[in-house]
């Protein structure tokens, strides 16, 4: 049983009166567990809709998406949450809580869990350490650099212990050094036996990549 | 208890905007600093009346003629004298008299000098001797506007058949006094008498009662003591008044004028739950962002709920902590300039009066739910809003 399923997945948004922007269109794909998957295809391919789509950031508008082969259509705003919790994710523009700190950053998942403060602040020392950032932990995420806010938002992703990580675009706002970096740490979490989907233009991800899917104009593209 | 984790987030959430953390404390205190002030002013008016009443006589007697209050004859003080239960009889004569070129509004007050309120100990001078010697016993805040010292003369102080007469200003009495008694001009019954031409003629007479008696004294005033007018056509009845019915005139006036303040501040909530809306649009996108953030990490609606309402209620708690304590600030070191006159007409600004206020925990507690309903119904909808809706659409 596939980890991740779409069924003729479709993403229209409506801007404007009548006009219709079809983000996706009749996508149907599986990802295993543990495959280290990259969501490839030009800007505004339908990458970015189909990752929110696998990550219950977004409902799809037909078709269905299924994880562990139950479907996501049916699911209150409460089991949604639920399944995301089982996800990790790495945003383009890191998303981070600009004016807290690093440490409150990385452990915000873990607050609706009820973990205390002080095994909050031990995992986010922890999951910091071999990111390099173990000593930036009470300083404010703002006065990071890109590469640095970026690690951090790993270290989120990675807060809860997550079935799998879902990233868009990480390193696209990051130097290369940085790219590296993060592409070395995907490559520990591959090695770990995560379930890594990534949406990326980046040639070294893709030589990575168990599986790369293709997307063009809001299709999969053999 | 993940919920008090949640909620304790809160206290980021203000550090996250703080900016519009400060602009929604203002707009709370625009509201509530007026609000607040003006209840401790309103509650400490009304402890002075309590305090007053409470110190005043058993009854209060005038005379009664078509349904208003007459003078009465000092001959009636003696019947009321002999009327059994009665332990004393204090006649005074209390009217009211404009004064100077602006006509400042005052109460004359005429009684034995040992009568005289002890509130209204003198602060300089002394207090003025009995009979027709024209000496004068004035109030602070009246001193102060007509700029009268001990020694100064009221030229000419009023006229009458007598021609026209001269008082002199032998003593001031303490701005600690309760404040109506800060426009008042204490003299002796006789100079009294003599400003009103009204000669043996009070106003008024304060009865003391043996205890437990004051009711039925009160029946034999209104059944045995009458006189004849002045061309002795018609007969004058006495009107008594005891404490209960003078009280709930006091309360009377009061539930009025707190009413229509109570108005007003309704309507100033309403300007300022606007205000506090207009405020959570400040950096709306950034919250919305915020929540769509919090969602994509795995936070549900309900637990992004909680934890606004724990920032609004930290946002009430500051607000209120901090309107208290300006409108005791205002109260306190600037006597309510602004707001005093709204429950004291007449009271000028600079005037050496204490404005009594009293700050109880009932109205603060309603400044912290006017608060907290302000602040809540400004953010929580905006959040829930955000909240419902799919995390991508919040962070696109």
């Amino acid at each position: 049983m596939p980890l991740f399923e779409t069924r003729s997945a479709s993403k229209i948004y409506r801007r404007g009166g009548a006009r219709e922007i079809h983000a996706l269109d009749g996508v149907s794909l599986s990802i295993e567990a543990g495959a280290c998957c990259a969501l490839a295809g030009p800007s505004g391919s339908g990458k970015s809709t189909l990752l929110a789509l696998l990550g219950a950031l977004d409902r799809p508008t037909g078709g269905e998406v299924l994880f562990e082969g139950k479907t996501l259509a049916g699911l209150s705003d409460i089991g949604l949450a639920r399944i995301r919790r089982r996800f990790g994710f790495v945003f383009q523009n890191f998303s981070l809580l600009p004016r807290l700190s690093v440490c409150e950053n990385v452990s915000y998942p873990l607050v609706p869990r009820g973990v205390g403060r002080n095994q909050r602040r031990a995992l986010a020392q922890r999951l910091l350490e071999p990111l390099g950032l173990a000593d930036r932990l009470d300083d404010p995420a703002a006065e990071l650099s890109g590469g640095e806010q970026q690690r951090v938002a790993v270290a989120r992703a990675l807060a809860a212990e997550p079935t799998a990580l879902l990233a868009d675009e990480p390193t696209s706002q990051l130097d290369q050094a940085s790219a590296e970096l993060l592409w070395a740490t995907f490559d520990d979490l591959r090695r770990q036996g995560m379930t890594l989907i990534v949406c990326s233009h980046d040639p070294r991800f893709l030589a990575r990549a168990s599986q790369v899917i293709y997307v063009e104009s809001g299709k999969l593209r053999d | 208890m993940s919920w008090l984790q949640i909620a304790l987030t809160g206290v980021t959430s203000l550090k996250l905007h703080p900016w519009r953390a400060i602009a929604t404390i203002v707009c709370q205190a625009a509201v509530l600093v007026p609000y607040i002030a003006g209840l401790g002013i309103a509650a400490g008016l009304a402890r002075d009346a309590a305090v007053s009443l409470d110190a005043g006589a058993d009854l209060y007697v005038t005379g009664r003629q078509f349904g208003r209050s007459v003078p009465m004859p000092l001959a009636a003080i003696q019947q009321i004298r002999q009327v059994p239960g009665v332990t004393a009889v204090v006649p005074r004569i209390v009217a009211p008299i404009a004064l100077g070129r602006e006509h400042h509004r005052a109460v004359v007050v005429g009684l034995a000098p040992e009568h005289m309120p002890h509130e209204a100990e003198c602060v300089a001078g002394r207090l003025f001797r009995p009979g027709d010697m024209q000496e004068l016993v004035v109030g602070s805040g009246l001193a102060a506007r007509l700029k009268l010292e001990i020694g100064s003369y009221l030229p000419p102080f009023y006229h009458n058949r007598a021609g026209e007469r001269v008082s002199q200003v032998v003593g001031i009495f303490s701005p600690d006094a309760p404040v109506w008694q800060a426009n008042l001009v204490f003299t002796s019954l006789q100079t009294a008498a003599a400003i009103f031409d009204q000669p043996r003629m009070v106003t008024e007479a304060l009865v003391y009662c043996r205890p437990g008696e004051s009711e039925r004294v009160a029946g034999r005033i209104r059944q045995k003591v009458e006189w004849q007018s002045a061309d002795g056509a018609m007969r004058i009845g006495a009107s008594v008044s005891d404490q209960a019915e003078l009280g709930a005139l006091c309360r009377e006036a009061a539930a009025h004028r707190d009413g229509i303040f109570h108005l007003h501040c309704i309507l100033a909530c309403s300007v300022g739950i606007l205000a506090v809306l207009v405020t959570s649009g400040y950096g709306s996108t950034e919250r919305t962002r915020e929540v769509g953030i919090l969602k994509a990490i795995g936070w549900q609606t309900d637990e992004i709920m909680l934890r606004s309402a724990s920032e609004s209620m930290l946002l009430s708690l500051a607000g209120a902590a901090v309107s208290v304590w300006t409108a005791w600030l205002w109260l306190r070191m600037f006597n309510g300039y602004g707001i005093a006159g709204l429950f004291l007409p007449g009271l000028q600004r600079g005037e050496p009066v204490h404005v009594p206020f009293l700050l109880v925990p009932v109205p603060l507690l309603l400044a912290f739910l006017l608060a907290w309903v302000v602040v809540t119904s400004g953010s929580l909808y905006t959040t829930w809003r955000t909240a419902i809706a799919p995390p991508a659409a919040a962070m696109r």
